[in-house]
């Protein structure tokens, strides 16, 4: 018999764990704290996304999964953008799971339409009470305004914003989150910004 | 040319009702993101126990394998010349051959008879 595997089977019956042992539990631990510091920030993206907290929880679980499976051998220098790009690809699964959804669902009720609102031109009406969110700046509202201004933000906008100013990742990394070029980053960046301080600066003055 | 301003107090603020939105979640969401992180963690275990958990056993079952294998093995027998086609049919073309075929009887009776060497024993006596 081989003389490594003999003493690897030596190794798995001693008491003492196999220094493979060490190293995993060292990467689980590693991982550990990488996913503590970044979940709480993923969910609160996420939830800009979707705009709902349970999805927004579902797609931090099923990414932590994904970076775990796929990602853990990467350098821990590289963990960060690697996550983000699981979770944002996870955003957009969710959105183009949620148009084919509304697709067939409106194929299905065409010629169902609720006859109350059949013919009633209100229906068609924006609400009014449903306020812009400058409006909401304007209420004083600090938090909701803040989310109202990101979520009336262009996705990739927001992704830009979110990673490069909040996360803190740089413009190399915050592209590899994206999947996109650098140019693009700086693009989408410089854009979110602008539309931002319009609906933020006079808030906060 | 900076990509913007830290300093800009609009962003300052921005980014403080962001990290204040995060640190301040509720029970239920904590407990999710855990039970998350931890079921992504046994990921890790689980992949250990994909290789290493079952690679004892498979070398054990394997050796295991080969020797009885070895054990069992039945034993070298001589093993009969295969039968080259080609020479039955180089006799089967020759007509000498065929006339052996005929004379069969005489070469059974032929070969029933004594041993030429009892023979030559004889004429030995005989001078």
């Amino acid at each position: 018999m081989n003389t490594s595997v003999l003493t690897y089977l030596r190794d798995f019956e001693t008491m003492d764990p196999p220094r493979a042992e060490q190293g995993l539990n060292t990467k689980a631990q590693q991982l550990d704290a990488f996913l503590r510091q970044v979940e709480r920030r993923a969910l609160r993206m996420a939830e800009l996304g979707t705009q709902n907290r349970d999805d927004a929880l579902d797609i931090v679980q099923d990414a932590m999964l994904v970076f775990v499976r796929n990602y853990q051998d990467k350098p821990a220098g590289d963990w960060a953008p690697l996550f983000y790009r699981v979770l944002e690809s996870r955003v957009t699964d969710f959105h183009r799971r949620g148009q084919v959804r509304n697709r067939w669902f409106g194929v299905f009720s065409f010629g169902r339409r609720d006859d109350e609102d059949e013919g009633d031109a209100l229906a068609e009406l924006a609400d009014p009470a449903d306020v812009a969110p400058w409006q909401r700046i304007a209420d004083g509202e600090t938090g909701q305004a803040l989310d109202a201004a990101l979520k009336a933000l262009p996705a990739r906008q927001r992704q830009a914003f979110l990673l490069r100013i909040w996360e803190g990742l740089d413009v190399s990394q915050t592209a590899t989150a994206m999947g996109c070029g650098e140019g693009s980053v700086k693009t989408h960046l410089s854009r979110a910004m602008t539309a931002l301080r319009a609906l933020l600066e006079a808030y906060h003055g | 040319m900076a990509e913007y301003n830290k300093d800009e107090p609009w962003l300052a603020k921005t980014v403080q009702q962001l990290d204040e939105s995060a640190r301040d979640l509720d029970a239920a969401t904590l407990s999710r993101l855990n039970r998350a992180r931890q079921a992504a963690l046994a990921e890790v275990r689980h992949k250990r126990a994909g290789w290493s958990m079952w690679l004892p056993g498979l070398v054990m079952a394997m050796g295991l394998t080969l020797a009885i294998g070895l054990m069992l093995r039945p034993a070298t027998s001589p093993s009969m010349p295969a039968a080259d086609p080609a020479q039955d049919f180089a006799m089967l073309s020759e007509a000498d051959n065929l006339d052996m075929y005929e004379d069969l009887e005489f070469y059974a009776w032929l070969d029933a008879q004594p041993s030429s060497d009892a023979s030559s024993s004889d004429w030995d006596l005989d001078s």
